[in-house]
């Protein structure tokens, strides 16, 4: 399994196996966790069932929020989110009603979730630079090796 | 998913004496996060959504891991597949630790979409462990060594 014989061939096994596997999660996955994106297109279908939502607030009223998807449609949720949470990613879960909107069953507001990017950088760039110090790549040999040191 | 600070810091200080190879095992710790956070390129995507959901499960990434070892020279793929596969092992335990109101990591996907989490901390505030972890790594790492030249000088 670890030998040279069919190198490429087992790389491109273990890559059409990815591919398989993406192409499942991609069939699969908006079935099993739909979300307002999917329903708010066919709000027949979704009518009373559980969605997961996120996106950014872009208003935050009393007993209710608006947030902007992915896509750029904005949603309304029922929910108490608090004062303040403009511009914050929330996410959750609720259930999607006729007219278009959400009765919010959970959700979370992402306050810090700026930082976790910014300190990604860091690790990334440290881990990045380890391991291309202690690795270089053979391009003639198609592997990594350790470099001499 | 914990930042990636916080993912590298929690494991660093176990490389002190049990990794023979630490750049394989952090190599492993943030390499869920490069595979599997595909979204933050374009995120109205379903998918690179998906895409990254697949590819940040424990098959996914043994499939990964796997091609990547083959990078390697014949006699070193074997410690390839332990030091980055216990790299992405300890980031798969950080990651069932965090609250979620979604859904977390699909573990056992394709066999169950199912996903399941031990709730402590959100994903988001994961950095507010960081000094903590910045002390226990001065600790590891910064004590036995100053505690070494003391007792030579």
């Amino acid at each position: 399994m670890l030998s040279d014989r069919f190198r490429f061939w087992k790389i491109g096994a273990a890559l059409a196996a990815l591919a398989v596997l993406v192409a499942y999660a991609v069939r699969v996955g908006p079935q099993a966790y739909p979300d307002y994106d999917a329903a708010r297109k066919d709000p027949p279908a979704f009518a009373g069932r559980m969605i997961y939502f996120s996106g950014d607030v872009v208003r935050a009223a009393a007993e209710e929020f608006s947030f902007r998807t992915g896509d750029g449609a904005v949603g309304t949720a029922r929910g108490r989110i608090g004062p303040g949470q403009e511009g914050f990613l929330v996410a959750g879960t609720a259930v999607f009603q006729p007219a278009g909107t959400l009765d919010v069953v959970r959700f979370h507001v992402y306050r810090y979730r700026i930082y976790k990017y910014l300190l990604a950088v860091l690790p990334l760039l440290a881990v990045g630079l380890f391991f291309f110090r202690t690795y270089a790549f053979d391009r003639r040999a198609f592997v990594f090796r350790a470099r001499s040191r | 998913m914990p930042d990636l600070a916080t993912h590298v810091l929690a494991v660093t200080p176990f490389l002190r004496k049990a990794a023979r190879r630490p750049e394989l095992v952090l190599l492993g710790t943030i390499l869920p996060d490069l595979a599997g956070r595909l979204a933050v390129l374009k995120p109205n995507s379903v998918l690179l959504f998906w895409m990254g959901n697949a590819l940040h499960a424990p098959v996914g990434m043994a499939l990964i891991i796997y091609a990547l070892a083959m990078f390697f020279p014949r006699e070193k793929r074997a410690g390839v597949l332990a030091g980055v596969g216990a790299g992405a092992a300890f980031h798969f335990v950080l990651d069932l630790l965090q609250k979620t109101v979604t859904f977390g990591p699909l573990w056992l996907f394709p066999a169950s979409l199912a996903s399941f989490q031990i709730p402590l901390i959100w994903g988001d505030e994961s950095f507010f462990a960081l000094p903590f972890l910045v002390l226990l790594n001065l600790l590891v790492y910064a004590l036995p060594s100053a505690a070494g030249l003391k007792k030579r000088g």
